[in-house]
């Protein structure tokens, strides 16, 4: 997947690239101040499948949320197409581990409701809705209550919801955290179709380094104390028919890399445990 | 198309229809054959005459007094010209305007004490004292306030709505998930409608849970608050009754204040189904 198009001597950009200068977060104050990420310096090119990868803890989470502008990082910036994240904003949409749904509503009115507060015509919101709700593969759920629907389901309509008025940067967290493994795998093959199909820049979290080759352009490590990027890499690998890259040459050797990089910084905590 | 769905495999599986079928008739059997057996010992021993008429009258008594209080006799309307129903009638009247305030006040109240400390820090203490004490405590106080009418029993009955309302509402409102507080924020929703479509609607089960707690108090209370001028009304009729030791028509009246907190316990229980259908499943 290329992220720029050349068209002539004009460089496009895709909408949706981010930038994290000298970030650095710091939970609590004075004696009890927990810094828990930074330095990041990073520039993620619109349209990018970025996966973060990391164990408990190591800021990946706070790293999201930071971009979804919940808290102001403690210092420096993040700049989503040149802009500074200084709140939450319609150019970005979040899934969150449990889907987070409001019971109160059906499927469609979860979407809705995502379509009013993003300041949605109202007379529009109905077909909109139903179009995102077709889109993740929810077309003959959308009347049902959220609670009757099984994880999976309830995930894509998170996704549908963070759809809402088509931000130009998908957030998830740990998104297929909470779902049986072969609902994970389907969950993870509609993404990547949704993705190609929507070419936005989706920021995944995620704790396990398969599903980060499964579905990512790029993965970043994250560790240490506070959370810096131990290892950057771009992913190109192949996919098969069923939307399956096991099978690529490099996927063996991606994975080790991964995996050592995790493992080092595992050691190295666990010596540097406080007693 | 939505029959399908809702008939698919995915759909969260219960216990099986057959069973739960079982139980839907089972237990409503079993009630019902308590009471008459209840009824059966009851008619017993007032007929063996354990203990006067005056202590324990005989069913067949009371089925009179029933008669008597629905009907014209020799002239006289009812009980004290008033039928049954317009004694109970009053007596809801007066519960559903203490407990109408107390939701116009309580869930405001509450949504306050839940979203700020400091208001919480202010009311906290008074809301807990109303809650504490038993609101025929401060009954002779209203009584001396507003007079032995109306006035005073819709402001006990609202006293005593009030807090559990409130009480039950600001726990809820303190206990949204963050997550679904987070998720209306990453939508762009601003501070009032965070409060309409997302924390108010998150705290409807605890409130339904205020609310059936406040209906038990509220009808405890107003029969209590019907010994003070309380003619019409049953708790009235049942303390006019005793005076004149017509024991029949106060059983009457105790019968008929039990059978009416069942049906108001059924409706809410029914209404608490209709309105928060997602209780304990999300």
């Amino acid at each position: 997947m290329t992220n720029q198009h050349q068209h002539g001597d004009v460089v496009v950009t895709r909408p949706g690239a981010l930038r994290f200068a000298d970030v650095h977060h710091v939970y609590g104050q004075g004696a009890s101040a927990n810094p828990v990420l930074g330095p990041i310096d990073l520039t993620v090119p619109g349209g990018e499948f970025l996966c973060i990868v990391g164990a408990s803890g190591c800021g990946k989470s706070t790293l999201l949320r930071l971009i979804a502008g919940f808290a102001p990082p403690t210092q420096g910036s993040i700049e989503i197409d040149g802009r500074e994240i200084v709140a939450p904003g319609p150019d970005r949409g979040m899934v969150f581990q449990q889907p987070t749904l409001f019971p109160w509503r059906s499927v469609r009115g979860n979407v809705e409701l995502a379509l009013k507060l993003r300041g949605y015509p109202r007379d529009q919101r109905r077909a909109e809705a139903e179009r995102l709700l077709r889109q993740v593969g929810l077309g003959e759920a959308m009347d049902r209550r959220t609670y009757e629907l099984s994880g999976g389901m309830q995930q894509r309509c998170a996704t549908a919801r963070a759809l809402a008025g088509d931000p130009e940067v998908l957030l998830m967290d740990e998104p297929f955290g909470a779902l049986d493994a072969i609902t994970r795998e389907h969950m993870q093959q509609e993404l990547h179709a949704l993705w190609t199909a929507t070419g936005k820049t989706v920021v995944f979290v995620t704790h396990s380094v398969d599903e980060a080759l499964v579905l990512g352009t790029r993965a970043i490590v994250l560790g240490g104390r506070p959370g810096h990027v131990l290892l950057d890499l771009p992913l190109d690998l192949h996919r098969d028919a069923e939307g399956d890259t096991h099978h690529d040459a490099t996927y063996a050797d991606l994975r080790s890399q991964i995996a050592h990089a995790m493992d080092d910084d595992y050691q190295r905590s666990v010596r540097e445990a406080p007693r | 198309m939505a029959v399908s769905t809702r008939t698919s495999p995915s759909a969260a599986p219960g216990p099986s229809r057959a069973r739960r079928a079982s139980h839907t008739w089972r237990y409503p059997v079993i009630s019902v054959l308590a009471i008459v057996a209840f009824l059966v010992i009851w008619y017993l021993i007032a007929r063996a005459e354990v203990w006067r008429p005056l202590f324990v009258p005989p069913p067949s008594a009371v089925w009179h007094q029933f008669i008597r209080t629905t009907t014209i006799h020799d002239g006289v309307v009812g009980y004290n010209g008033k039928y049954l129903w317009e004694h109970l009638w009053s007596s809801m009247l007066r519960l559903f305007e203490g407990l109408a305030l107390g939701i116009l006040i309580g869930v405001p109240l509450g949504v306050a004490l839940g979203a700020s400390r400091t208001i919480a820090a202010i009311l906290h203490p008074g809301v807990t004292v109303i809650r504490s004490l038993p609101p025929l405590a401060y009954f002779s106080l209203l009584i001396i306030w507003f007079g032995i009418g109306e006035s005073a029993k819709v402001v006990l009955l609202f006293l005593a709505a009030v807090a559990p309302i409130a009480v039950a509402t600001a726990d809820a409102v303190g206990n949204v998930p963050v997550d679904r507080l987070l998720a209306a924020r990453s939508l762009g929703a601003s501070r009032l409608q965070t409060i309409t479509e997302v924390i108010l609607p998150s705290a409807l089960p605890e409130m339904m849970t205020g609310l059936r707690v406040a209906l038990g108090v509220t009808f405890t209370t107003i029969v209590a608050a019907e010994t003070v001028n309380g003619l019409p009304g049953i708790g009235g009729m049942v303390r006019d009754a005793q005076r004149f030791n017509k024991t029949d028509v106060v059983v009457l009246g105790i019968i008929v204040i039990g059978i009416v907190a069942i049906i108001l316990d059924i409706g809410i229980r029914a209404l608490d189904r209709r309105v928060v259908p997602w209780r304990g499943r999300a």
